[in-house]
């Protein structure tokens, strides 16, 4: 009988540590956690100095006042960021003028030339799609960390990130994480914001 | 009745020093970078560490009744370092890491050892039976997801844990038929 009654109380110990570590069964990994959070409490982006495929100078802060649609890319990245350069312009196409996007690139390798590629390849033109870099490496590592990017050498010369469609308010916050495809869930968010 | 006493010391020293050798600097490192390491390397050594002091401990006093919640307990501490959050989570920050290895070890493998070496042939049976199966099944959901479920690690290392878990399945299966089939099987003598 105590046999029973300690396994019941192990049993209900145990459910309790995987709800509070799972939120409740909807975070069992970290890239949900991190939707999670940025969707409950939207995070202030670190205001960093950024460089676009014009060469233009430009700070992160200056976008602010306006919903931007924000991308974590690498300008030779052969797969995942094809996928969200894609979805960058499903979304120029039909997005309104007042919503920029914005396609930062990780990789300090990423010089004009390169960041020149990613946007010729997509069609993106400054400013409305701007592709740019941070030169400032602590700069950049800040901005990754804070946006909770996690970006590992995949082993051939590149990368792999938890690539996402990134939804920044008007006051500067990330406030959505969206899948690399998802691009009517954006529209949709920018209507509530915009509504 | 000495040599008994030192043997206990003994093994209890040899669980400690497993533990603290998968948590210094150069081999937690080299066991952390890879998936397949880290799960089938560190924490086995913790666990297994926190096992033996256990099992050692059960020595010292019978208590069938605890066997189930203890094992209950140690399974439900390690299955909760395996969701792919938290994993992650140990990585990136060093008090989450800490917090797992104490874990692993106190929360883990103590009540493993202790509740295995507790447990009577029936209790024993049934969660080397589970855990076959747990494997396998962990095993196949690693090389049928088509994402990756750790930020930390690449896809290609999620293939390598499976096929590992996968493999481990087998091995206890193995074990376990072996062990119905050619120990003591046969009705208990009166």
């Amino acid at each position: 009988m105590r046999a029973a009654l300690a396994t019941v109380v192990v049993a209900g110990l145990g459910a309790a540590a995987f709800w509070w570590g799972t939120e409740g069964g909807m975070a069992l990994t970290s890239e949900a956690a991190r939707r999670l959070d940025i969707a409950a409490a939207p995070r202030m982006l670190p205001d960093v100095p950024l460089y676009d495929q014009t060469s233009a100078k430009l700070q992160l802060s200056d976008y602010r006042g306006a919903p931007v649609v924000l991308e974590f890319i690498y300008a030779t990245c052969p797969d995942v960021c094809l996928t969200l350069g894609t979805a960058f312009e499903r979304l120029d196409a039909v997005l309104p003028p007042g919503v920029p996007l914005l396609s930062l690139s990780f990789d300090p390798a990423d010089g004009l030339q390169r960041l020149g590629w990613f946007a010729n390849r997509h069609g993106a033109e400054a400013p409305h799609w701007r592709v740019a870099g941070v030169k400032d490496p602590k700069a950049r590592a800040a901005l990754l960390e804070r946006a909770g990017v996690v970006v590992i050498p995949d082993g051939v010369g590149g990368f792999v990130h938890n690539a996402g469609l990134y939804l920044i308010d008007g006051k500067g916050r990330l406030s959505r994480v969206f899948d690399p495809e998802d691009t009517k869930g954006v529209l949709d968010a920018l209507l509530v914001i915009e509504g | 009745m000495r040599s008994w006493l030192l043997k206990a010391e003994a093994r209890i020293g040899v669980g400690a020093v497993l533990a603290a050798a998968a948590l210094l600097p150069p081999l937690a490192g080299l066991l952390e970078g890879q998936l397949v390491t880290h799960l089938l390397c560190q924490y086995p050594l913790l666990v297994g560490g926190g096992a033996m002091i256990g099992a050692t401990l059960a020595l010292t006093r019978l208590a069938n009744w605890t066997a189930p919640s203890a094992l209950l307990a140690g399974t439900l501490a390690c299955v909760f370092w395996l969701v792919p959050r938290w994993i992650d989570a140990a990585l990136a920050d060093q008090a989450v890491n800490a917090a797992k290895a104490v874990c692993l070890v106190i929360l883990a493998g103590l009540p493993l050892g202790w509740g295995w070496a507790q447990a009577g042939p029936v209790l024993r049976g049934f969660v080397w039976a589970n855990a076959t199966a747990m494997l396998a099944v962990m095993g196949w959901l690693q090389l049928a997801t088509p994402i990756r479920l750790c930020n930390s690690y690449l896809l290609s290392e999620q293939r390598d844990l499976g096929l590992a878990l996968l493999t481990l399945a087998i091995l206890a299966l193995i074990a376990g038929m072996s062990r119905a089939m050619l120990g003591q099987w046969g009705r208990p003598i009166q």
